[in-house]
């Protein structure tokens, strides 16, 4: 879990790299558009991210 | 986006309201704007960025900051606002952003954009113009393209090589991406706590561990970053006060002996740096040999003591010896009787011959015992070669060095006390800057401690979830997590390479085409930017140099950042096209590198703003300026007084004079003039 790639020792996961860059893109959008909105200090959306990796976990 | 007009109206020095039609010619796509010192050059740069980011220079470059009511104004017209007005276009529409502040309140009210049609203005659709300006120019971008000239001339050492890192980062547009990128590593926390709660009291106190040496890392990490901006305020003040030892006259010589000896010095250090790294390739290379030198003695011993005389040599044909024992014949034709003493002898030498695998096993291993030993012959040589490199480079260090202490003594001692006291304070500015750097290496070290307490407390968690059959859900969505932070800085670093190395190869073009000293630039991945000689060797930048590099590099981003305009990017935010306004791009310059400066700014940008003192805007910089310069204006001190016998000021530009200052005026503060 610490590991740079995600991977706990001897219980690794992989994960579907195109699967992640639509992951990363919805979370980027999401973040762009908090931005526009508020502006460089505005609040994080850690939240948001969450929903985000909750409903895809299982697609992953 | 193009700057079409600007209007300001009693803004600090300027008195009443003053126009300025900016150029939008591309091929003319220079403004210049012509003034003397406290005229209100800065104030101009300062009412541009104010309009637009709301942001003010820092109170060291703009004094009285609450104060932005044309003084006069105030005093006898009873002027209570101030306000800035800046045509623009962007994307085929053209609008007005406009900032007022009211002095009584002390009130900035908000900004105000409308689009204009015919020059009229119509009700705006942006219902929030502040943001609509951050998208037209990202307020991350904007203090590369408006920005103030000399201080190029500091992006030097770590905290200048962090602004051009910023730089890069700014103009790439990766400020959101960077967000994502911190929500996503809050997530990843958020579901580690998770998996360590339902995992084991032990488990949650390696976490809580590995939380409290994150915070002290982040807050080791800002106390740096302070570090580094009071060695950047230390070394200006250095600088600055060489600069007026330099020039005055009684200190000249000493300081200038003292720049030698400073550039003498940074080239040892440099030359320590490469004898230290020396020693420590040295280890890499030759310390296997040297451990294994007895060990390579003893078998070279082993493999010299095997017997081989006597002994059939490997490789032999078996088969063909075989047969002449089955034949009981020599190939000479004499007989060779089973028994006999012939046959006896042919039969030993096959039981002893050397098996050709073995031999070739032996050759080899006995060729590289005997390369270890040479190296190891050769290492002490080369060991004291080094050392003796180090000593003499660290000699040379401490005697230049001494030299310095005297030039500093001999200064201190001068009797005009102004010598004495910027030779004090040049000290006192040293010796905080060396603090600094020292506090910076204790602080690295506590990170480096912090950073192994952390890792160890992070594989003790990992391994006591692994165990936990309650904690399986939330180890998945760390993992991903996690996954997705790496996935996302991965590409992060894979732009800003891309952008580095275009940039890069900007500036080295500028560089290769208007240097006066044959060299290469690189921008390393710390975004260091350093010059080499053709050897390959680093040379010292001056403080010319230094604001040349930092002007080109301006120049390259602004035209990286025009490149991107079109781009689509996931992660990224698209370029922009913005003018280039610059408050005194030509200050430390010589004439060869004002012109290389006049001659590639606006062929990078696609619209620049100038403003110069009438020493920078010399004939060299006229001449390379004459065929790119679309609008030009003066900026005229008004003084109501008759100037007690002071010369008025006035300037020839093609064959008309216009005033610079003017005594027995109507009014005091500063006016524009257009230039016809």
């Amino acid at each position: 879990m610490s590991g740079a790639n995600g991977e706990c020792a001897g219980d690794a996961l992989s994960f579907n790299p195109a699967e992640m860059d639509k992951i990363i893109r919805q979370i980027v959008d999401k973040v762009r558009a908090n931005y526009f909105q508020n502006g460089e200090s505005g609040r994080g959306i850690p939240g948001e991210v969450k929903r985000t990796i909750e409903a895809s976990i299982d697609r992953v | 986006m193009l700057i079409e007009f600007i209007k300001i109206v009693n803004w600090r020095s300027f008195y009443g309201s003053n126009d300025i039609v900016v150029s939008k010619d591309p091929t003319r796509n220079v403004t210049l704007i012509r003034a003397e010192n406290g005229v209100g050059k800065t104030s101009l740069l300062a009412a541009i960025n104010w309009c637009f980011f709301n942001i003010l220079p820092s109170e060291s470059e703009f004094e009285d900051p609450k104060s932005l009511v044309n003084k006069f104004a105030a005093e006898q017209d009873g002027a209570t606002r101030t306000t800035v007005e800046i045509d623009f276009r962007h994307e085929g529409k053209s609008y007005r952003a406009a900032r007022a502040y009211d002095q009584p309140s002390q009130a900035t009210q908000p900004l105000r954009l409308t689009e204009l049609d015919d020059g009229g203005e119509v009700p705006s659709s942006k219902d929030r113009p502040d943001r609509f300006i951050n998208s037209v120019i990202p307020r991350e971008m904007a203090p590369h393209f408006f920005f103030y000239g000399e201080a190029t001339s500091r992006y030097t050492g770590a905290s200048g090589a962090r602004k051009f890192g910023e730089a890069v980062k700014g103009i790439l547009g990766s400020t959101v991406a960077r967000m994502a990128l911190d929500d996503l590593k809050k997530t990843w926390q958020d579901y580690n706590r998770s998996a360590s709660d339902n995992t084991s009291a032990e488990a949650q106190a390696a976490e809580r561990g590995i939380e409290e040496a994150a915070e002290r890392i982040a807050r080791y990490r800002d106390d740096l970053l302070k570090l580094d901006e009071e060695i950047e305020a230390a070394s200006g003040r250095m600088d600055r006060l060489n600069q007026e030892l330099a020039g005055a006259k009684p200190a000249k010589d000493a300081q200038a002996r003292r720049a030698s000896i400073e550039a003498r010095l940074a080239a040892k250090d440099s030359e320590k740096s490469k004898a230290l790294q020396r020693a420590q390739t040295w280890t890499q290379s030759f310390l296997t040999s040297v451990l294994a030198e007895e060990l390579v003695r003893e078998a070279a011993e082993v493999i010299k003591s095997e017997d081989t005389r006597g002994k059939l040599p490997a490789p032999y044909d078996q088969k063909f010896v075989d047969e002449i024992l089955e034949d009981e014949m020599c190939v000479c034709g004499r007989e060779i009787v089973k028994g006999s003493a012939e046959y006896d002898r042919i039969k030993k030498l096959l039981d002893t011959a050397g098996d050709q695998a073995v031999m070739s096993r032996v050759m080899s291993t006995n060729s590289a015992l005997g390369k270890f030993g040479e190296k190891a012959a050769h290492a002490w040589g080369v060991y004291e070669r080094n050392n003796d490199d180090l000593r003499t480079v660290e000699g040379e260090i401490v005697r230049l060095d001494a030299d310095l202490v005297e030039i500093s003594k001999e200064l201190a001692a001068n009797p005009i006390t102004d010598i004495a006291e910027k030779e004090a304070a040049r000290e006192r500015a040293k010796n905080q800057r060396n603090q600094a750097m020292s506090r910076k290496v204790d602080i690295q070290s506590a990170i480096n401690g912090f950073e192994r307490q952390k890792a160890d407390y992070e594989s003790k968690r990992d391994e006591l979830i692994k165990k936990s059959e309650a904690a399986r859900r939330y180890v998945k969505r760390a993992q991903l997590a996690a996954a997705l932070t790496a996935r996302l800085e991965g590409r992060l670093k894979a732009e800003e390479e891309g952008a580095r190395a275009a940039i890069e190869g900007e500036i080295d073009a500028i560089v290769q085409k208007f240097m006066r000293k044959p060299a290469t630039v690189k921008l390393d991945k710390d975004y260091q930017l350093r010059l080499f000689d053709e050897r390959g060797v680093e040379i010292a930048k001056s403080t010319g140099e230094n604001q040349l590099l930092g002007l080109a590099f301006t120049g390259a981003i602004a035209k990286y950042a025009k490149e991107r305009q079109e781009d689509v990017d996931d992660i990224l935010l698209p370029g922009t096209v913005a003018p280039l306004v610059v408050d005194s791009p030509f200050g430390h310059l010589d004439p060869l590198y004002r012109r290389g400066v006049a001659e590639f700014l606006p062929s990078l940008a696609s619209q620049v703003i100038l403003l110069v003192s009438t020493s920078q805007a010399s004939d060299v910089v006229m001449t390379t300026l004459a065929d790119r310069i679309g609008d030009e204006y003066v900026l005229t001190r008004h003084n109501r007084g008759d100037g007690a016998g002071k010369q008025a000021e006035t300037i020839e530009v093609r064959g008309e004079s216009y005033d610079l200052t003017a005594y027995g005026s109507e009014f005091e503060g500063t006016r524009i003039t257009e230039v016809r």
